[in-house]
């Protein structure tokens, strides 16, 4: 199809003023949260802004009759390159599908569409005793329809479980433009739990257009602690025994030494400088069970070293210490121009044994590393900083990823707990799974996505994309059953 | 090792035991080829809710295929074979002071891959969700006979598209679990429960809402009694003990409702709830009970619906899950066919509000319409994923929402 048709018809759809075509508006819209060099970016044919599912839906009409791929895309703050249009292709930003339809206070929902932004429902909903428990760092600017496209996390996904947990319904827009409702299992649901397998699926299987969310009641109570320690070992041994004591915290988050350096001056958090590492443990409940548990870790960290700990006083000093947690990254650029974030998860048990492992690493690239991450999930994020302009650094830093990455696989970690593979590690997908795992994987996207236009060139390898599945399969099955391959 | 005699009426021609992954691959394999097809069962304890079919060829029990494969208890997480009995993987947990906080029914009985593959959750779920949020892996094999995994066994992960949730109530139709991957949770030091006396059950049903809206530390809530008479409610709290009997103190000195018998011991609690679950599952021979689920807020306004559509239907007994707007009926299957439960629930608009399952009921009822209720457009992706899993509908054919389909491209 000729693009300026292509572009006409788009602007019939969307309007004139929601289709962006010339390079110097799309020049944005070629890049999201990654680092430059780890993930390649791409100029779309075009870029759209629908403001309802009709247009979303004929977009893509259009774009499959006309074999084009789409890109869904929320605010852009994804860390593995899942929004940026591999293949060119159309990208449908759902930015201004932002408005919140219901809200059920009695069953704790809420239905939104794709482009609400995370922080701005719970904000909207505080004042009826409830949140949106998922809370990526990026919450600020990062939407629902993200969150759902990578299975996001956050600091209280630890008691409140990440995205897919808290998504009860979703209406999609399918390869082909059609439009479908779908419910995650609950009482009196029949068939497939579709929900399950779209959330977390980077936008590969559907767009979804509107989000059923549940909401969590607001906890009576919450306390917030910081406690210190001399060595990343002592605060490593004090997640392992408040775990170990039975205590599930709403959060428990460690930062090193680097990250305190980075952090400390730019926020005046109130982390101590001389620590080798702290931990935010925050603990929520009724009145009676939050002082109770908070006395239980305060005595752990103690037994374990803590050199000290302390209890934020109000909610304002509480925020404070929040602070210097959820801006950590935003702090970096104090330490090093650029930093490549990592976001593996190891078993709770291999966290020592795994920071140890990237601080080898570290020393032995000569490169860097910051730590501030999910300890309680095991879901660790090794910062590497380093200057882009400075010549080597950037293949310096990718050899370092890849070493990080075999070492956390090889204690039996996971290649993301939050960021998703898209492009970004698409290629250590076999690193973690079989041939036969990545072609049941492929048969999914298969049976969604017959054509492959939704989302192409994302988590799965290359080799495992449409036509190439099917005969992969038929050499699996083959070798299986002694025969020769048709 | 139990014998497998039959299957709503019918004794399988031959009964398939794997006793390991590469067998049931084999199994299935070999199926697939034949283009015959197979009933995979584990602990066989949720059966009859399904459509009925006069032959099976293969009935697979997995129950060979049983044991634990990996605990680590500061982990939290169990990696487990599908054939285990849930009972014994409970077990092997509570010695380590973890659980994983699910209603199960008949758990000497039920198997863990049953239990996934039939997605039941029960009161519990009402704090502390359900078996599929705690599913972190899974091995399975798919009908074409393809093994394969997918998840892992950390507690976070999104490599790759989520199949093990995916197969969370998936009923055996796209594939056979063979083993599961669990997040485990510390058990709970205390628990107790609480009872209100019986009042009208449409009342009631929205006052268990209005009080598990306002206390969210409740674990569990549930009405039971009759459609249009009276139910009585039981309330489980589960916690460190100090803040438990706090809570149920300031339950009872706050909330004006007819608070009658506490069971003040977490072995007779739990007992309580275990019952009322394995008494459920067990039902009568000649017994329908039908799930209905709805938004919680809208539980009223479904009874009084649910009344109207059942007008002259005696007696009709109910158990509800108010606060996750969850509501079991059941009746006598003489009192209405299931030709009658489908035409009165289009008649009456229940769509409008809510849907359903049968959860039981004798074969010849269930053989009277198709037990399955699903959306057009989301059963058309259904079966999309099912002709990618199960090209040859080797698995449950005929059992289930629907046969794969051959689509263009």
């Amino acid at each position: 199809m000729d693009r300026t048709q292509l572009i006409a018809d788009l602007e019939r759809i969307c309007g004139p003023t929601n289709v962006r075509s010339v390079p110097s508006d799309l020049l944005v819209y070629e890049y999201d949260g990654s680092v430059d060099g780890a993930v390649d970016t791409e100029r779309p044919l075009a870029v759209v802004l629908p403001d309802s599912t009709e247009q979303v839906s004929a977009v893509v009409k259009l774009a499959s009759h006309n074999g084009i791929p789409v890109v869904a895309r929320g605010a852009g703050t994804g860390l593995s390159g899942g929004a940026v249009a591999r293949g060119g292709g159309i990208i449908i930003a759902l930015t201004r599908m932002e408005r919140v339809l219901r809200v059920d206070p009695v069953s704790r929902t809420a239905l939104v569409e794709p482009g609400v932004i995370n922080l701005e429902l719970s904000q909207l909903v505080a004042g009826q005793g409830m949140f949106f428990a998922p809370d990526p760092s990026s919450q600020k600017a990062c939407t629902i329809g993200g969150n759902v496209a990578e299975n996001s996390g956050g600091p209280h996904c630890l008691k409140y479980g990440v995205t897919t947990n808290h998504i009860l319904g979703l209406e999609v827009v399918l390869h082909d433009g059609d439009v479908v409702w779908i419910d995650a299992h609950g009482p009196g649901a029949a068939g497939l739990d579709l929900v399950a397998i779209l959330v977390g699926s980077e936008g590969m299987l559907g767009i979804a257009t509107k989000v059923l969310v549940r909401l969590m009641p607001s906890p009576d109570s919450v306390h917030v602690h910081l406690a210190a320690f001399g060595s990343m070992d002592d605060a490593a041994a004090a997640v392992t025994s408040i775990i170990g004591a039975g205590i599930l915290p709403a959060s428990l988050e460690m930062m090193d030494h680097l990250t305190i350096e980075a952090v400390e001056p730019a926020y005046h958090a109130g982390y101590p400088m001389d620590a080798a590492a702290v931990l935010l443990v925050e603990v929520d409940g009724t009145r009676q069970e939050v002082a109770e548990t908070s006395d239980r870790i305060a005595a752990l960290c103690r037994e374990v070293g803590a050199t000290s700990f302390r209890s934020a006083a109000s909610p304002a000093e509480q925020e404070l210490l929040w602070k210097g947690r959820k801006m950590a990254l935003a702090a970096m650029g104090r330490l090093a121009p650029n930093y490549y974030l990592h976001d593996t998860v190891v078993p709770r048990t291999k966290l020592t044994e795994t920071l140890q492992s990237v601080n080898d690493i570290s020393r032995d690239f000569g490169l860097p590393i910051a730590n501030v991450f999910h300890a309680g999930d095991g879901n660790l994020h090794p910062l590497m900083l380093f200057d882009r302009r400075r010549d080597g650094d950037v293949e310096k830093v990718l050899e370092a990823s890849h070493a990080l990455i075999h070492a956390c696989i090889e204690v039996g970690g996971a290649l993301s707990g939050e960021h998703g593979i898209g492009s970004e590690k698409r290629g250590y997908m076999e690193l973690v799974f079989t041939r036969d795992d990545l072609v049941a994987m492929a048969g999914v996207k298969d049976a969604f996505d017959p054509r492959g236009l939704l989302n192409p060139e994302k988590v799965l390898p290359k080799g495992y994309v449409c036509g190439e599945v099917r005969a992969l399969h038929n050499q699996a099955m083959a070798q299986k059953h002694g025969i020769h391959p048709m | 090792m139990k014998r497998v005699e039959s299957i709503d009426g019918v004794v399988p021609d031959r009964v398939a035991r794997p006793g390991s992954e590469t067998d049931v691959a084999d199994i299935v394999g070999e199926a697939n080829a034949a283009v015959e097809w197979i009933l995979p069962m584990g602990g066989s304890t949720a059966m009859s809710g399904l459509t009925p079919v006069d032959r099976i060829p293969v009935a697979m029990d997995l129950t060979g295929l049983s044991g634990i494969l990996e605990y680590q208890p500061a982990d939290l997480t169990v990696s487990v074979r599908a054939g285990t009995r849930w009972v014994d993987l409970e077990r092997a947990l509570r010695a380590e002071g973890q659980t994983i906080p699910v209603d199960v029914p008949m758990p000497a009985v039920a198997t863990v891959g049953g239990v996934v593959a039939t997605g039941y959750a029960g009161p519990r779920r009402l704090r502390d969700g359900t078996l599929k949020d705690l599913m972190l892996g899974m091995a399975y094999v798919r009908g074409d006979g393809l093994a394969a995994k997918a998840g892992g066994m950390v507690v976070k992960n999104v490599s790759g598209f989520e199949i093990p949730r995916l197969f969370h109530g998936s009923w055996g139709a796209l594939g056979v679990i063979t083993s599961v991957n669990l997040k485990v949770v510390p058990a709970h030091e205390y628990e107790m429960s609480l009872a209100i006396e019986p009042g009208d059950t449409i009342d009631l049903a929205e006052q268990v809402l209005r009080l598990t809206v306002a206390r969210s530390a409740i674990a569990a809530a549930v009405a039971d009694g009759s459609l249009t008479g009276e139910s009585a409610a039981m309330i489980r709290l589960s916690g460190r003990e100090g803040p438990t009997r706090e809570l149920a103190r300031e339950l009872q000195a706050n909330v004006a409702l007819p608070w009658s018998t506490v069971i003040d011991s977490p072995d007779a609690s739990a007992a309580w709830w275990q019952e009322r679950e394995d008494t459920l599952a067990a039902g009568e021979p000649d017994l329908v009970a039908i799930e209905i689920g709805c938004a919680p807020s809208q539980v009223q306004e479904l009874l009084i619906a649910v009344r109207q559509t059942l007008d002259g239907v005696e007696p009709v007994s109910i158990h509800m899950t108010p606060g996750v707007g969850s509501i079991r009926i059941a009746f006598s299957s003489g009192a209405l066919s299931l030709a009658s439960w489908l035409s009165l629930w289009d008649q009456y608009g229940l769509d409008r509000i809510g849907r359903f399952v049968i959860s039981q009921a004798p074969v010849a009822w269930r053989a009277d319409g198709s037990v399955w209720r699903i959306a057009p457009g989301a059963l058309s992706v259904m079966q999309s994923l099912k002709s990618t899993f199960d090209p040859k509908d080797v698995l449950n054919r005929g059992r289930l929402w629907n046969e794969p389909v051959v689509r263009s491209r």
